[in-house]
């Protein structure tokens, strides 16, 4: 090894350095053993080394440091469990609003969304509905009115055209009674459902006029009579078919 | 969140390495009360990061790099610093005289004020602990011929500084121009 290769590996031999394999410390050492030089060389920068080392490390170390630290990290351990608690709360309140929302929107979408008709279910529903009665239905109307009285028998309520309502009876503002609208072919009547204790006893049955009759049906020792305004010449229109001859 | 270490695996990380962690921290603030506050930084992260230490036998430099990284948030938000240029200061040995003088430790920090943090630190690491090129490399992020120089120069410096009386002390640190940190 010579001079020039040895001063270049000094910087690898420090004890601290161990970065030198052992046949090139091996030989540097020999070579720094042969030479003069580069051994004051290598005995200036070693000793250099140790008092650098000593001096860099000669710093006294405040006392009550460790405790301090302790103490500090205990403090910092507490608000570690603190914050990483709020985190986890806030954690699962983002949850809760993720699925409130989601919820929130499956149901809006839910009801949003009209449901599926079934055709099938709409023509058994209208087969069902023309094969009913229609006066168990009437009676029911009558009754959410108020009005629990049996039907007129004179009238066919398969021609109802309306749902019963009330209405105003004319001639008298403001008093509504039970009404039921009847149509066919063109022909219109509406029948007035009024308190028997209303109707004068010895009344004309019929009471004509320009435009409509009034016609007022047989209602013996019932609760309501029926008035009928039309507007044709008959109410034969009206009656209910005759049962079949047995 | 990281993963905190329990309280007896953070007294012990503490127990071994306060000292040395203080010390590193002293010569590279230059100041005692930056140097405990660097110290109870880089503990309180290592407590609430224990997780990233895989290997407990490499606490040591895993201590170290939280504090390096600690010093050089602060740094940077200090841009006041003031350091000497080492380009033009050799980094080859020349003879040294045959008895050295002991080396006063505060008149050492007096010079280390001088460098920049990329002079410092590996010249710290170096003589303060075992830290091989290798390791200081690692430490720094930084080519391992990157490091052998700045510690060539580092050194050098040092050397004229503090073994040549005529040499005058920069006061603070000051400098005459600023630092170039890069090589």
């Amino acid at each position: 090894m010579d001079c020039k290769t040895a001063r270049l590996l000094l910087d690898f031999a420090r004890p601290q350095a161990r970065e030198l394999v052992p046949e090139e410390a091996g030989a540097l050492e020999s070579h720094l053993d042969q030479c003069l030089d580069c051994h004051g060389l290598a005995q200036g920068e070693r000793q250099l080394d140790e008092r650098l080392g000593k001096a860099m490390r000669q710093i006294e170390v405040p006392a009550g440091l460790r405790d301090q630290l302790l103490a500090r990290l205990e403090a910092d351990r507490g608000d570690w469990y603190r914050r990483r608690f709020a985190h986890g709360m806030r954690a699962v309140a983002a949850v809760a609003a993720v699925l409130l929302l989601g919820w929130g929107a499956w149901r809006w979408l839910i009801e949003s969304m009209p449901a599926p008709i079934d055709l099938q279910t709409v023509a058994a529903a209208a087969n069902h509905n023309a094969a009913e009665d229609p006066r168990t239905k009437i009676e029911e109307s009558l009754k959410a009115m108020g009005v629990e009285t049996p039907l007129s028998p004179h009238l066919n309520y398969n021609l109802l055209a309306w749902p019963p309502a009330k209405a105003e009876l004319p001639g008298y503002p403001g008093q509504k009674v039970p009404m039921l609208v009847f149509e066919r072919g063109g022909r219109r009547a509406r029948v007035y459902l009024v308190a028997t204790k209303q109707i004068p006893a010895d009344g004309p049955p019929t009471v004509g006029g320009a435009t409509y009759k009034l016609e007022v049906l047989p209602s013996e020792g019932e609760p309501y009579t029926f008035l009928v305004v039309h507007d044709g010449d008959n109410l034969d229109w009206l009656r209910p078919p005759e049962p079949p001859a047995t | 969140m990281g993963e905190l270490g329990s309280p007896q695996t953070v007294q012990r990380l503490v127990d071994e390495h306060y000292v040395t962690l203080y010390r590193y921290a002293y010569r590279l603030s230059g100041s005692s009360a930056d140097a405990e506050d660097l110290t109870q930084e880089a503990f309180c992260k290592a407590q609430v990061n224990f997780g990233q230490l895989r290997d407990p036998s490499r606490a040591k430099p895993w201590l170290f790099s939280i504090l390096r990284n600690a010093y050089l948030h602060r740094v940077r938000a200090d841009r006041q610093q003031h350091c000497v240029p080492l380009e033009s200061v050799g980094d080859l040995a020349e003879p040294l005289p045959e008895a050295l003088p002991d080396i006063d430790p505060e008149r050492l920090q007096q010079v280390l004020n001088e460098l920049s943090e990329v002079f410092r630190t590996p010249i710290i690491l170096y003589y303060f602990e075992d830290f091989g090129y290798r390791e200081i490399a690692e430490q720094m992020d930084l080519p391992i011929g990157t490091v052998m120089s700045r510690l060539a120069r580092a050194k050098a410096y040092l050397r004229t500084r503090l073994l040549e009386p005529s040499a005058p002390v920069l006061a603070n640190g000051r400098a005459p121009r600023r630092a170039t940190d890069g090589l």
